[in-house]
């Protein structure tokens, strides 16, 4: 890191901070506070339903997730879209209507005070572990491969966010997510246009796009069906759209994004535009990865991108035989660069034959090349077995410190950093709100001053701030962390989404039933993730499906309810 | 507050976007194979 580095990124996190800061000053209503008066227009509730989704995970991990397995992560979005449509016709509407706080107050009025309090604890195990994952993720990432203090880094992401969402609220959050998201999508675009620059002159554009096609980066749509994998169409767009529904519909990280709209329609809007935008957007970002993967064809990569492992794994009984590896790795490096370069030479020359030899001895010395690279990772783990399984989340920022010039270096740092933070702020201001409206508010100390309650707030918004910071700092790591987020929720969103697909459609169910569905779904989710090799997206439909089934059995078998309708 | 203006156009076009983006990858995936 070099001064001008520091200077970009300090400036950025400093100008984020007191702009949040400045924008939710005077606030002391509970409307105000946790949903900005709902006084926002669309673009904002787009922008700040985008930016919560899009933490710094995003934009680490899933370029690494194109270099190493290509494109196919981008169907996961396929259920978007259809869920923005479907929350938009359905639960928007009935959220305005209630003026709720949180999307758990709704289900007092159609279940029971039982069945709001259980939605609201799920919501808050499950959302404060996933906002210490994202302010984890990245910390760690940075600090491995800038060599930066773990717990230092943590605490500087950690208390940076706490500073301008516990003083401003949900209206510096929403306001500053708008920066903060742009800022991370145009650092994405510097970073994709430098990796085509510095490809050898005779390597265009089109040219490395069809080098990525030819090397399986570029394979973004599979028809297999196989409920065994996570990322293919038809679990991206059935599995993918249970969890938009669950992520979008009663996760109140999101509820409260588009709760601050002046209107239905606007509320709508935003949630329409993430439906437009955000599959694109995914694209693009793994796009990015597999330019990356491109630049790696001919500007030689490390054996393995953590480069604290790589020095522990030198230094270690094991350093002759990963020298070793390295050796055989810079000749398969050396024998692929000139595979690339004819298949260029081949493809521009419109010489199929020749570009298919190529193509074919490229990838069989990729098959070489990631054999090695696996072969130097099980060593780096048989030297700490504490270490990662492969190295994908650290391949983009590797790629940014080494090859970009300086200043740029500051500014993807920086948008690294607003992409941690906007995500944090979204799930610091969305556990602080359903903890006092649903927990203290409804339940230990109802009845007190609206502005007693706000101050109550922003000591929550500190408590789950401190939460967060300490989980994070001994977290463990699960394989990629952008799927690891993924799991944690898979694990409870299906049973949400069933509670409240019930609250939404099946009005002779009760609470008592919705308890007896919810405590199924959840060991269902748990006998499918010990006892089978389903991947962790089909979750969310065993726990909807699950769910919704035994409460209906279950109100069958119970005495006859009178319908509450509470719309 | 409740404004609620039918936006069946939109939701339409959201969903047409969608069909869209899955024949253009298809597209850009098997020619790119």
């Amino acid at each position: 890191m070099r001064l001008i580095d520091w200077g970009v990124l300090c400036a950025t996190l400093a100008a984020i901070v007191a702009y949040g800061m400045w924008k939710g000053r005077r606030q002391e209503r509970l409307a105000q506070y946790l949903l900005a008066d709902r006084q926002m227009q669309w673009y904002t509730v787009a922008l700040s339903v985008m930016a919560t989704q899009a933490s710094a995970i995003t934009f680490l991990s899933t370029p690494g997730q194109a270099f190493t397995d290509g494109m196919r992560f981008v169907q996961f979005y396929l259920g978007l879209p259809v869920a923005m449509v479907i929350l938009a016709v359905t639960a928007v509407p009935i959220y305005h209507r209630l003026k709720v706080f949180t999307a758990y107050e709704y289900l007092e009025s159609r279940f029971d005070l039982r069945m709001r309090t259980v939605t609201a604890i799920l919501f808050l195990i499950q959302r404060g572990l996933g906002t210490a994952m994202t302010l984890f993720a990245p910390a760690l990432i940075v600090s491995l491969v800038l060599g930066w203090n773990l717990q230092l880094t943590t605490l500087a992401i950690g208390v940076l966010v706490i500073l301008y969402t516990a003083t401003g609220g949900t209206k510096a959050v929403s306001w500053t997510q708008t920066h903060q998201l742009l800022i991370a999508l145009g650092g994405m675009a510097v970073a994709m246009i430098i990796a085509i620059r510095s490809l050898p002159s005779t390597v265009g554009f089109t040219d490395a796009v069809r080098v990525a096609g030819k090397m399986g980066r570029i394979n973004v749509i599979d028809f297999t069906f196989d409920v065994t994998t996570p990322y293919n169409f038809w679990s991206g767009l059935f599995g993918g759209l249970m969890v938009a529904l669950a992520y979008f519909g009663t996760d109140q990280s999101q509820v409260q994004r588009y709760l601050t709209g002046e209107t239905i329609t606007q509320s709508r809007l935003g949630l329409l535009f993430n439906g437009l935008v955000k599959v694109p957007m995914q694209f693009f970002i793994l796009f990015v990865g597999a330019m990356v993967f491109v630049f790696y064809q001919f500007v030689a990569p490390p054996l393995h991108f953590n480069p604290v492992q790589r020095e522990k794994v030198r230094t270690s009984e094991y350093a002759t035989q990963f020298q070793q590896l390295e050796s055989q790795h810079a000749q398969t490096f050396a024998a692929k660069r000139d595979a690339a370069m004819q298949l260029v030479a081949a493809m521009d020359a419109n010489d199929s034959a020749a570009a298919e030899r190529a193509s074919t001895s490229l990838q069989a010395l990729q098959k070489e090349g990631d054999a090695t690279r696996k072969a130097a990772s099980d060593l780096i783990r048989k030297n700490d077995p504490r270490a990662d399984k492969a190295d994908t989340d650290y391949v983009f920022l590797t790629f940014v410190m080494q090859n970009l010039p300086p200043g740029l270096v500051g500014l993807l740092l920086a948008a690294i950093f607003c992409a941690a933070m906007s995500a944090t702020a979204s799930g610091l201001n969305s556990l602080a709100s359903t903890s006092v409206v649903d927990i203290w508010k409804r339940l230990l100390l109802p009845g007190r001053a609206d502005h007693e309650y706000v101050t109550v707030s922003k000591w929550m918004t500190v408590f789950w701030g401190v939460f967060c910071i300490g989980f994070a700092l001994y977290a463990n790591q699960l394989g990629s962390l952008i799927e690891a987020v993924n799991r944690v929720g898979s694990f409870f969103y299906g049973t949400m989404l069933a509670i409240f697909l019930c609250a939404f459609y099946a009005k002779r169910v009760g609470g008592t039933a919705m308890l007896w569905g919810a405590v199924v779904a959840e060991i269902a989710v748990i006998l499918c993730a010990r006892y089978t090799t389903m991947a962790w997206l089909w979750w969310n439909v065993v726990g909807c499906v699950v769910g919704v089934g035994a409460a209906m059995i279950a109100q069958m078998m119970l005495p006859a309810r009178e319908v509450r309708d509470a719309r | 507050m409740t404004d609620d203006k039918p936006l069946t156009k939109l939701y339409a076009a959201v969903l047409i976007a969608l069909a869209v983006e899955v024949v253009l990858f298809t597209i850009l995936t098997r020619s790119l194979a």
